[in-house]
């Protein structure tokens, strides 16, 4: 069930009609828990099994933890723990990858390896809830949080629908106080506008300039360098909207029902280097990895190699956690490298107390052009095709000739103007405010007339082919 | 604090101050914007150039245009190749001849329009390329859309014979009701960027002339770059699906063949002329076979392949002016003589 689907639409009325009438906090929730089930079964109902098993072996570790005080004892459930979550991942998101690789490196050395390959589906969303679960234990583990006794609620922080399947990863910390308070249902217009927004950005931007991207990408070899680039810019920009418009949408359903979930993006393509990227994109995941894997490993206490080390590994599995493919292995160390070099250039140069708009200006399009490198090394799975969209990009032909596109067929020039709206709603968000906040604040005629032109626009930009959320396969 | 963070704030602020009626508003007005919109889709589908524009053309000719006898069916090959007004001067008897060719037009998408043509129609002219022939799904499904959008529903016969060749999932799209014709129909607001950008690149477009010229719609003159044309020879797909003719596109011609006996009516298809680099592999094959079909329906087959020399072509598929001269006179020629 996507968030721009009439099922979805038909879900949420119904939902919300239904907690209208019912009084009781408890009820409220469980009715909440039921429709987050559905919401999820939606996609397959043997989904909920995996996303069972997790809710039930953390809440009764959770359990055991707040009673058990020997060490031993207690980094034993830990590790039961992370060993149950992080084998439902490795089993349904890592396994094939896994004996294809050593099936492919056993022919490589001259064996004979064909091992059975798993048929089972990756349940949407697994790798979110897994790190729900996991940040929940590892605080309790810690004495950082206190131990959730509610079943009801903690089944309600993993499942919460409007971030189950595709984020922000919430954190223990952070969403089992909100579910402490009773669910209160709220119409603003703030909410509205978000939804608003989030729609606008992953219906109208993401799916419209995704199309090209896959057309593009499919063939890279058949493009001059200059379609190689809008094409890879349109992918940054695709998989910004696609997966911050899902954010926005998850942000204001979640304050519709009285909670705060956490902000994800904060406007990445600013960035002037590369730690500051990583602050703005996905914020609950490079957070996550933050606190749950780069300060454990040793973070930059232990010296600069450790330090670069620590990057590296962290980046790396934080490639490897969007998806079973070498590519994404790729893209986290290629990622790791930049933080890395970036880290290494200040340690060398000394923090600078000012920078001049120049400097500025080099070091956010160093930054931006190494971003869309890994953008191809993200979206191009096919290594032969992913090496030559890299070198057209890398290596610019000169080659205009873009009449020759077909144009009408690829949407060229709606693409192009679709990449120009963004980059001025961007850029006047970035230095007037959020376009829908400014709408949701301005006054009464003014707020009607602009609704009902971004919902005119929907209509006639709908794009032609539904497309789920990037990120639902991670 | 940065600015998003104050555009986060303001928005966590509106969340619990904001009165909830002027969210409703809100609502309601976004409510009346979609509506709106869904009013508006039609005419501007109407009034914004786009590529299937001249199908409007196409459907109020054969209405309301002075009755002809002689009509040209096909792709944009065919706009390009054929200028009905020179046929009509070189064929005996000098009869009115239209070219109801349009971008992207395949056989099934002409089939639908047979049963439509004014009684006067003595001959029809029908360019069909080889790979058209061996194609076994329909043709764009957004043609049959926009035909509709244009006021031109197919015949339940016409139907019939188009599922039993493609079956039903293949031209759903054709049963589609209207409202979601409506909805569909957005493709051309879209297009208006595609459109412009197309004027922008290339300045000899004349799209007017493509969406309403009833005689030599060619949109285009200029012949493309050099390394563009070798980009094009490069990306060309020369090998095809097996059969010469799809189980899908012999049923249309069984069904052709019987149109034409039963109207008494001239029926040719011709496979028309290609740049050298874009002849498909087996040509000669292909053409025997869809020949022989032709010939054991009732219906005349002719290969203008390679009527044209390269520098006719202003890419691997398209004439220059002069081609068109040329490839018309070889179809006068043709359709005077046999």
């Amino acid at each position: 069930m996507l968030f721009h689907t009439p099922a979805f639409a038909v879900f949420i009325v119904t939902l919300v009609g239904v907690l209208l009438i019912v009084r009781s906090d408890d009820l409220r929730k469980l009715i909440l828990l039921g429709a987050s089930y559905l919401f999820y079964m939606w996609w397959n109902p043997i989904f909920v099994l995996p996303l069972l098993t997790t809710t039930v072996i953390d809440y009764q570790v959770g359990r055991m933890l707040e009673h058990e005080e020997r060490p031993r004892r207690r980094r034993s459930l830990l590790v039961f723990s992370l060993i149950a979550n992080l084998g439902l991942l490795a089993y349904f998101k890592y396994y094939n990858f896994f004996i294809e690789s050593v099936s492919a490196a056993a022919h490589a050395a001259g064996f004979d390896f064909s091992p059975v390959l798993s048929r089972l589906i990756l349940p949407v969303g697994i790798s979110f809830y897994t790190f729900h679960t996991m940040s929940y234990t590892i605080d309790v583990y810690k004495r950082e949080i206190p131990v959730c006794r509610s079943p009801l609620r903690f089944a309600l922080f993993i499942t919460f629908f409007p971030v189950l399947v595709a984020g922000p990863i919430l954190r223990a910390r952070q969403f089992l106080p909100e579910l402490e308070r009773p669910i209160r249902l709220r119409l603003t217009p703030g909410i509205v506008m978000l939804i608003v927004r989030g729609l606008a950005k992953k219906v109208l931007i993401a799916d419209n300039v995704g199309g090209f991207a896959d057309v593009i990408f499919k063939h890279p070899e058949r493009w001059p360098s200059v379609i190689i680039w809008l094409a890879t810019i349109a992918f940054a920009v695709q998989i910004y909207c696609d997966f911050s418009g899902y954010s926005d949408i998850a942000r204001a359903l979640a304050a519709a029902f009285g909670f705060e979930i956490p902000l994800n993006f904060d406007r990445p393509y600013a960035a002037h280097n590369p730690s500051e990227f990583w602050r703005r994109w996905h914020i609950s995941l490079s957070t996550w990895l933050r606190d749950y894997l780069y300060i454990p490993l040793g973070g930059n206490r232990n010296g600069q190699l450790q330090t670069y080390r620590n990057l590296l590994i962290t980046m790396l599995l934080g490639g490897l956690w969007h998806g079973a493919s070498w590519n994404f292995v790729l893209w986290g160390l290629l990622h790791g490298t930049m933080l890395s070099v970036h880290r290494f250039w200040r340690e060398w140069r000394g923090e600078a107390k000012t920078v001049g708009r120049t400097a500025q200006f080099v070091s956010w399009i160093a930054l931006q052009y190494c971003v869309l490198v890994t953008w191809i090394v993200f979206r191009v799975t096919d290594t032969q095709k992913m090496f030559i969209a890299l070198r057209k990009f890398v290596l610019f032909d000169w080659n205009f000739h873009i009449f020759n596109l077909g144009l009408g067929e690829n949407s060229f020039g709606f693409t192009i103007a679709v990449l120009t709206a963004f980059i001025l709603l961007h850029y006047a968000g970035w230095r007037w405010g959020e376009l829908d906040a400014r709408i949701a604040g301005a006054p009464l005629p003014v707020a009607v007339f602009a609704c009902a032109l971004i919902a005119m626009s929907f209509v006639f930009f709908w794009p032609m082919a539904e497309k789920p959320f990037i990120y639902f396969q991670f | 604090m940065t600015r998003t963070h104050l555009a986060e704030s303001v928005t966590s602020q509106r969340l619990v101050m904001a009165p909830p009626f002027r969210a409703a508003l809100l609502l309601a007005s976004i409510a009346s914007g979609i509506a709106a919109g869904f009013l508006l889709l039609p005419v501007l589908f109407r009034l914004i150039p786009n590529d299937l524009a001249r199908i409007a053309t196409v459907v109020d000719a054969m209405e309301h245009a002075p009755p002809p006898a002689v009509v040209i069916f096909g792709d944009s090959r065919g706009e390009s190749a054929v200028d009905a007004a020179q046929l009509s001067r070189s064929l005996p008897g000098k009869p009115l001849a239209y070219n109801f060719c349009w971008h992207g037009q395949r056989l099934d998408h002409s089939f639908v329009l047979y049963d439509r043509l004014p009684h006067s129609v003595r001959t029809v002219i029908n360019l069909v390329s080889l790979q058209d022939f061996s194609q076994e799904t329909p043709g764009d499904l957004r043609i049959y859309r926009a035909m509709r959008a244009y006021g031109f529903n197919p015949d339940a016969e016409a139907m019939a014979t188009l599922e039993t060749g493609f079956g039903r999932p293949s031209i759903a799209s054709l049963y589609d009701s209207e409202a979601r014709i409506r909805w569909e129909s957005r493709w051309g607001v879209r297009h208006l960027f595609d459109t412009g950008l197309r004027y922008f690149v290339r300045h000899d477009l004349m799209l007017e002339r493509e969406r309403r010229d009833l005689f030599f719609p060619t949109a285009y003159t200029r012949r493309i770059e050099s390394a563009a044309m070798a980009l094009a020879i490069e990306n060309y797909a020369h090998a095809l699906p097996a059969p010469s003719v799809s189980h899908s596109k012999t049923i249309l011609m069984e069904k052709l063949g019987a149109w034409a006996k039963q109207r008494s009516c001239r029926l040719v298809l011709v496979i028309p002329a290609v740049h050298s680099r874009g002849v498909v592999d087996d040509h000669d094959r292909r053409v025997a076979d869809v020949t022989a079909l032709g010939r054991s329906v009732g219906i005349e087959v002719v290969d203008l392949s390679h009527v044209l020399p390269d520098d006719d072509f202003v890419d691997l598929e398209h004439t220059t002016s002069e081609g068109a001269r040329k490839f018309t006179m070889a179809l006068a020629q043709y359709c005077g003589h046999s």
